[in-house]
């Protein structure tokens, strides 16, 4: 299987941003000064348009990581043939850096909720997953990235830590890992175990990619549960996580996400370069 | 069956309310409020679908205002989940599902409506055209290939023959108004397509209609002109097929096919062309 790079501008193992429409204007505008974005590859599937032109410019000047929120790999269903033909037609157009999933699932019987629905961590789930990863790889040719998911069930079946799970998938696949350290924190705080623990048993080999994003912090009848909002800035707490991941796995590409309440595009990218200081910050202390 | 699968079949249906979130009990392990957790995911089923519609139709959404658009976004979810992880797939139903709903009353509009928005977001995201189109080709030709010769029009056209005139109400949003209902049902013709800098909307008179609609089906020069020249007189309707032409929306010829059925035209059985 071929690594996760192209002929398309590399991504650095610096900062960059979710590039989302309410920021597409003023990001051909202003041309800013960040090495790579990503987008969702779903909004991109169109047969032609503005949108495709986008990024058929963006790509030139910029880094470019397709991340797809739609495949339903977990799904026990077929994976569906006409959404992956549309995800290989557009790798084949931008030729991304990076392409990446959810491992997660969405879908069954032909029915989608278009959300990312948690895997049960037991043996039955990961063979589906390892298989279905395998097919996506084969179809395009390339290795993708898998992204841990936040999360606010447990199932009673669980056979293994989400982490052991997640390496599991990864070494089996022969894929690498997006590691999401705010999901790692939510579902640390929601499930009540520690996101050092999950971080010490992440082989750094594995990882290929950090997302970093905000959440909100429900609380009633008795306890906390943080969800997945990507509305926020990051929170300390997460970046205090992010540098511990630095510590033990190293620097890789981070990207920071944010899907609502949208700040202006300066004020988000200021946002993603705190990422920088850090890893800089980390690198400075190891030297 | 599975017990993967079995999970799956139970959780979908507790997220589109066709089972109760007690069913999913046995599946998961014990928490303070099972209850809520499960509900942030059905919040966020219910909420990306609508978000999701209500990018697709903002002319409707505005119209119906912010509650009852959500309210009818999340019905239409429960008769028409989602077929697809690519949302935008999500709207495709929405105009048959609210003709149904709204038939016979004062808002039967808004399914016209929708299914003007949806011919937009069908024009927005169509294939792009590279070929550039000369009538001086047509001219050149002999009469018998001429009238022979089949258009291809722009990828993004849509044609549109709708019971109640939207187009005020369309423009009016686009340009920050508020999109009035019609004051009656009246039939309207509308051309839809992606130019350079957006979509735009035409009225066409039914004859340009016809022709057009004709040309999309496949029919030859002659059987698609004979509409317009009936109306217009063969010199007028010449001069509208170079502007189609100038205007991109008639993007190239095919060679007429050798053998086979004559093409199925618009308007030739009851009810003309939707």
């Amino acid at each position: 299987m071929p690594a996760a790079t192209s002929s398309s501008r590399p991504i650095p193992a610096s900062a960059g941003i979710g590039l989302r429409a309410a920021h597409h204007a003023d990001f051909l505008e202003a041309r800013p000064d960040i090495p790579w974005v990503e987008v969702h590859s779903e909004n991109f599937f169109a047969d032609g348009g503005r949108q495709l032109q986008l990024l058929d410019t963006i790509r030139h000047d910029y880094g470019l990581s397709l991340h797809g929120v739609g495949l339903s790999l977990g799904s026990t269903d077929p994976l569906d043939g006409e959404h992956l033909r549309r995800l290989a037609r557009l790798v084949r157009r931008v030729e991304p850096a990076l392409v990446s999933e959810h491992v997660a699932w969405g879908s069954v019987a032909g029915t989608f909720l278009n959300d990312l629905l948690p895997m049960p961590c037991t043996s039955e789930a990961l063979a589906q997953l390892v298989s279905r990863v395998g097919q996506v790889q084969d179809l395009l040719g390339r290795q993708i990235l898998v992204e841990n998911v936040s999360s606010y069930l447990q199932f009673a079946g669980n056979e293994m830590t989400e982490w052991e799970f997640l390496v599991a998938l990864a070494r089996r696949a022969g894929c690498l890992l997006l590691l999401d350290v705010n999901n790692i924190f939510v579902n640390a705080s929601n499930h009540g175990f520690d996101p050092l623990a999950y971080l010490d048993a992440i082989p750094p080999e594995l990882v290929a990619e950090y997302h970093i994003a905000g959440h909100s912090v429900v609380a009633a009848a008795g306890e906390t549960l943080l969800v997945d909002t990507h509305d926020a800035p990051v929170a300390a707490a997460v970046w205090q996580l992010f540098a511990a991941a630095l510590l033990r796995i190293g620097r890789r590409p981070v990207l920071l996400e944010r899907d609502a309440r949208l700040p202006p595009l300066a004020a988000l990218i200021a946002e993603a370069r705190l990422a920088d200081r850090l890893m800089e910050a980390g690198r400075a202390r190891v030297a | 069956m599975p017990a993967l699968r079995e999970l799956q079949r139970d959780i979908v249906a507790v997220m589109l309310n066709r089972a109760e979130p007690a069913t999913l009990v046995c599946h998961l392990q014990p928490a303070i409020d099972l209850a809520r957790r499960i509900g942030v995911y059905r919040v966020n089923t219910r909420e990306n679908f609508a978000t999701a519609l209500e990018a697709a139709f903002p002319v409707l959404a505005g119209q119906m205002g912010g509650t009852e658009f959500r309210r009818m976004a999340w019905s239409y979810q429960r008769h028409h989940p989602s077929p697809s992880g690519n949302l935008f797939e999500t709207g495709r139903a929405l105009p048959g599902f609210l003709a149904k709903a709204l038939a016979g009353s004062v808002d039967a509009w808004l399914a016209e409506l929708a299914r003007l928005e949806w011919a937009v977001q069908e024009a927005m995201t169509a294939a792009d055209s590279g070929e550039q189109f000369d009538p001086a080709v047509i001219a050149g030709m002999a009469a018998e290939a001429r009238s022979q010769l089949r258009l291809v029009l722009h990828p993004s056209v849509r044609l549109l023959a709708l019971d109640y005139p939207c187009f005020d109400s369309w423009r009016s949003h686009q340009q920050g108004g508020r999109a009035d209902a019609p004051a009656r049902a009246c039939a309207e013709h509308l051309l839809v397509r992606r130019a350079s800098d957006g979509v735009e909307l035409h009225r066409l008179d039914p004859a340009g209609f016809l022709c057009l609609s004709r040309l999309a089906a496949g029919a030859t020069l002659a059987e698609a002109m004979a509409a317009l020249e009936y109306q217009a007189g063969a010199a007028d309707a010449a001069a509208g097929l170079a502007r189609w032409a100038a205007d991109d929306i008639i993007i190239g010829t095919l060679c007429p096919p050798s053998t086979g059925e004559p093409a199925t035209l618009p308007g030739d059985g009851p009810g003309g062309n939707r």
